[in-house]
């Protein structure tokens, strides 16, 4: 079972992930923004980040960058889950998946609670993802 | 009929896009906290259900639309890829079922037979079928739908004009001249459609408007007995060089 | 101890220990400085202001004996806050800060850090697209590096005329008479204005601007390439 760190805005949405990871046996932390992410993986380490590209203040972009900039967060497979289009994200996809571990882009419209649990089952469980491709050995 | 204000186009066609984006959110909201009452609340799952599928297919539209919109806008040529169309009628077919089902609406495929894959934005024809598809499931659970089992089928045939791909239904009032009548009237009648429940039609204008973007567009035909609309692709060349 | 001031564009951060950070920064004053940031922890980090990206920061700090300096404060003067609005903007933001980071390996000139911010200023406004703003980096880096293109004569060294039509010589760097080339007055003349140093935004206002950088964009690209960096 993992420790999942999700980064979702919209608490509405986020109470339902919570909860349906929750009954799916994992500990789930939720945040609305970059920076709280950044203190809740500081306080506790995660074992998969889920994120929403498009944050107040800040974006997900922003936020990989910084989170990998840590030596210990390089190795946490991280899946994007956005309501960004498909189409608008096809040029950000190489640089998130090569540059900054993204393991997998859900779009968030379409993506059930089950896809959700799905994602953090297969990327989740211990060091699944290994470590990305621009970590430190 | 009032017509709109001179130079109204644009301005309304980006508010409709934000529009359209922002309904993205509640329609999310709407289908994940359903599927979660699902996992909770096994006796109201059944309600809970509808609630979800009805979200997910206005999510769809709503999709569908910003693809079309999105394709249309496009400064760049449409990346057009070697698609099957076969296998493209067959998810198809598998993600209307559940929204079928609530309008007891059968869900059918004919894709027998051997058809080279077609160019086509893969996206854009999945997101028009499906968006066809949403759109006429309903028309066939009307009364006037006639004595046969309410039925859509999703099918594809080879003519001298190409491979053709439809959506045909057990409603025969799918005519030619209700079709072009429909498009004459889109967006400024509420039922565009005559003898036919598929409310402004929404779902089939924008199905069109994809398949526009790729030099395709729907006409009316028939598929054995039934009705519908299809649209006529040009095979791949590219296998032949293989 | 002497404590300089100076503005700064943060290029990239390291981490160092268990509770420092190194921090490569831009300064219109003294080209390129690394500069360490003594116990930031991550409730610091530069998310939470004082340090961020797509920023200008004012800047104190120690110059140590080394390479590396200590900072002792920062301070933000702007942010560009309409750049992480957009996905593809932040990411081509990351990508000129690379760019300039490897440009700037050896040394830096004051002229990189107006360049950065001139690039943040023209990304932070969504009425210069995404295209304009990266065929004017790549133009203004050609003509810091010197490797900008020959816009006055022509190989042969006879004035660009505007009633000919020219097709550029990578190998000369310059244009040669073509009656069938694709560069005409219209586009030399663009040409010009870009190079000129003009701001994005001039660039972005020039009548068919979209055509010509269709036109005009391979060229820099490939000019790029072939620099010696």
């Amino acid at each position: 079972m993992a420790n999942v760190l999700f980064l979702e805005p919209n608490i509405l949405l986020a109470q339902a992930y919570a909860q349906a990871l929750t009954l799916a046996g994992h500990t789930v932390r939720v945040v609305q923004g970059a920076q709280e992410a950044i203190h809740a993986a500081d306080t506790a380490l995660p074992d998969i980040v889920l994120l929403e590209l498009q944050l107040p203040a800040h974006n997900g972009i922003e936020f990989l960058h910084e989170f990998r900039s840590y030596p210990e967060w390089q190795h946490i497979p991280v899946v994007v889950n956005t309501a960004l289009y498909p189409v608008r994200i096809q040029a950000a996809r190489q640089v998130l998946e090569e540059e900054l571990g993204v393991v997998d882009v859900l779009y968030k419209p379409t993506a059930t609670l089950a896809d959700i649990c799905e994602a953090v089952r297969t990327y989740g469980a211990g060091v699944a993802g290994g470590l990305y491709p621009g970590s430190a050995s | 009929m009032q017509q709109p204000a001179a130079g109204l186009g644009t301005e309304w066609s980006d508010l409709l896009f934000a529009v359209a984006e922002q309904l993205k959110v509640p329609l999310t909201v709407i289908a994940r906290q359903a599927e979660l009452g699902e996992m909770t609340r096994q006796e109201d799952a059944g309600h809970l259900q509808i609630v979800r599928t009805q979200a997910d297919a206005a999510m769809q539209l709503v999709d569908s639309y910003l693809l079309g919109l999105e394709l249309l806008r496009s400064q760049t040529a449409l990346e057009l890829e070697p698609v099957s169309i076969s296998s493209t009628l067959v998810d198809t077919a598998h993600a209307l079922t559940r929204f079928a089902k609530q309008y007891n609406v059968d869900i059918a495929v004919d894709v027998g037979g051997r058809y080279e894959p077609v160019m086509a934005h893969a996206r854009g024809l999945r997101a028009a079928l499906l968006s066809l598809g949403f759109g006429l499931v309903e028309a066939q659970a009307t009364p006037t739908s006639g004595r046969r089992t309410p039925r859509l089928t999703l099918a594809v045939h080879r003519t001298p004009h190409g491979i053709i791909a439809g959506v045909y239904g057990t409603n025969d009032s799918l005519h030619a001249d209700v079709w072009q009548r429909a498009l004459r009237l889109c967006g400024r009648a509420a039922q565009p459609f005559t003898g036919l429940s598929v409310g402004s039609g929404a779902g089939l204008f924008v199905a069109d408007t994809i398949l526009k973007s790729m030099e395709s567009s729907l006409k009316a035909g028939t598929w054995h007995r039934d009705r519908g609309l299809a649209a006529a692709f040009q095979s791949s060349q590219q296998l032949r060089f293989v | 101890m002497n404590q300089l001031v100076t503005q700064a564009i943060i290029l990239s951060r390291t981490d160092y220990g268990e509770a420092d950070r190194i921090i490569t920064m831009l300064t219109p004053d003294y080209g390129k400085l690394r500069v360490m940031a003594k116990g930031v922890r991550k409730v610091k980090s530069k998310l939470a202001g004082g340090i961020e990206l797509f920023s200008v920061s004012d800047i104190t700090y120690i110059k140590g004996k080394g390479d590396i300096g200590t900072l002792v404060s920062t301070r933000l003067s702007v942010h560009y806050g309409k750049i992480v609005t957009d996905l593809e903007r932040t990411m081509a933001g990351y990508d000129f800060i690379k760019d300039l980071n490897k440009i700037t390996e050896d040394q830096a000139e004051a002229v990189y850090f107006e360049l950065l911010h001139r690039t943040f200023i023209a990304l932070n406004d969504p009425e210069i697209s995404l295209e304009t703003i990266r065929f004017w980096f790549n133009a203004q880096i050609l003509k810091e590096e010197g490797q900008m293109p020959n816009l006055q004569t022509d190989d042969e060294g006879v004035r660009l005329e505007a009633g000919k039509q020219y097709t550029f010589s990578f190998d000369r760097t310059a244009f040669v008479a073509d009656a069938h080339g694709k560069f005409g007055a219209p586009e030399i003349k663009f040409l010009r204005i870009v190079f000129a140093g003009h701001d994005a935004r001039i660039v972005q206002q020039v009548q068919g601007v979209d055509a010509l950088l269709k036109l005009a964009m391979p060229m820099v690209q490939t000019l790029r390439l072939n620099m010696p960096h």
